[in-house]
């Protein structure tokens, strides 16, 4: 098994929980998995090995109504 | 001086409403790309590109709302109750029911045997000006068949169309009265009345379809109206002497997604 993960931060260098994290497998096209982050920003999945799969992100700020456009991680191979 | 974007980079389209992945597609000249998605979600779309040389890091569109159809007057009749009256409707003897629908899972069926000249279901004190309107109809073997009008706001028919098990009937302005067609089998099959208002010319367009295709589409156009208008007032299904209809039109049958204002 491998697994990958990160941290999620806003431009202006702050963390946040909750922010929705989707793991997409780009060999099957389906969606592998979908997470959040803590409220450090951190986030992993465990999944299996040899895969490529295409991390992105989606935050809305429910407190101001501020939906961000993500930076996403396509290409992201896990190894055995 | 523009950007180009590439040519070849593969997009996801995600519903991020139920994470699941809605489809794929490749940008084509400038890195342009369209895709048809379904109405009322909420979409992410998600880029890559290799070409051959770098995977490049995109960056993705999460959050784009796909807004809903527009209300468009159509009832389906799918947030009623099953057995009790259509509730946007006034009604004589109707109950929506979960059999025989050609849109969703219910339907309205008609029960009303009047006389000519009442309603089964209408509704009232509308204020619309819709550019198209449809009503989609299956009759029984004791079916004779329905009107189905819309008045203008001096209570007056803009046009009419009907079936009466199975003639099918238009009628428009300056006394034109058409039978369009006697479809076989006569009953149980779903059909339905198309039509296109053009307000400003005071006309309209018809086809007519055999949901089942078993017989081909039949379209009229440019169809004065019976009574000039620039709005409806009244959505009126019932029974009327049609002409062409052998003065049978009665109840039994089902109507679904139907231009009622609604």
């Amino acid at each position: 098994m491998s697994t990958i993960s990160g941290t999620v931060t806003l431009n202006d260098g702050t963390t946040t929980s909750g922010v929705i994290v989707t793991i997409v497998d780009t060999e099957a096209d389906t969606i592998m998995a979908t997470t959040t982050t803590a409220s450090d920003g951190t986030w992993s999945y465990t999944t299996g090995t040899n895969t490529t799969v295409h991390v992105f992100f989606e935050y809305e700020d429910t407190s101001t109504g501020t939906y961000y456009t993500g930076d996403s991680r396509p290409y992201v191979n896990t190894t055995g | 001086m523009g950007y180009d974007g590439p040519k070849g980079a593969k997009v996801l389209l995600i519903n991020s409403d139920t994470d699941s992945l809605i489809g794929t597609t490749t940008t084509g000249y400038n890195g342009h790309w369209t895709y048809d998605v379904p109405d009322g979600i909420n979409v992410a779309a998600v880029f890559q590109h290799d070409d051959g040389d770098f995977q490049y890091n995109t960056t993705a569109r999460p959050y784009l709302n796909i807004p809903s159809a527009p209300d468009n007057g159509y009832d389906s009749f799918e947030s009623d109750t099953v057995g009790n009256s259509p509730s946007q409707w006034d009604d004589q003897n109707a109950e929506v029911v979960n059999s025989y629908a050609s849109d969703g899972s219910q339907s309205c069926r008609n029960y009303f045997q009047p006389a000519f000249g009442n309603y089964a279901i209408r509704r009232t004190g509308l204020a619309a000006s819709p550019a198209d309107v449809v009503i989609s109809y299956r009759e029984t073997s004791n079916s004779g068949g329905f009107t189905y009008k819309l008045l203008n706001g001096s209570g007056n028919a803009i046009f009419k169309v009907g079936s009466g098990n199975p003639q099918v009937e238009v009628v428009s302005g300056n006394g034109g009265d058409e039978l369009i067609s006697q479809p076989s089998p006569n009953y149980e099959e779903w059909r339905r009345f198309s039509l296109t208002l053009d307000w400003a010319n005071n006309s309209f367009d018809v086809t007519w379809s055999d949901l089942t295709g078993n017989e081909n589409d039949i379209t009229r156009t440019s169809k004065p109206f019976i009574n000039n208008s620039s709005s409806v007032s009244e959505a009126w299904i019932g029974t009327e002497d049609l002409p062409n209809t052998n003065g049978e039109m009665r109840g039994y049958e089902w109507i679904d997604n139907v231009w009622g204002g609604v």
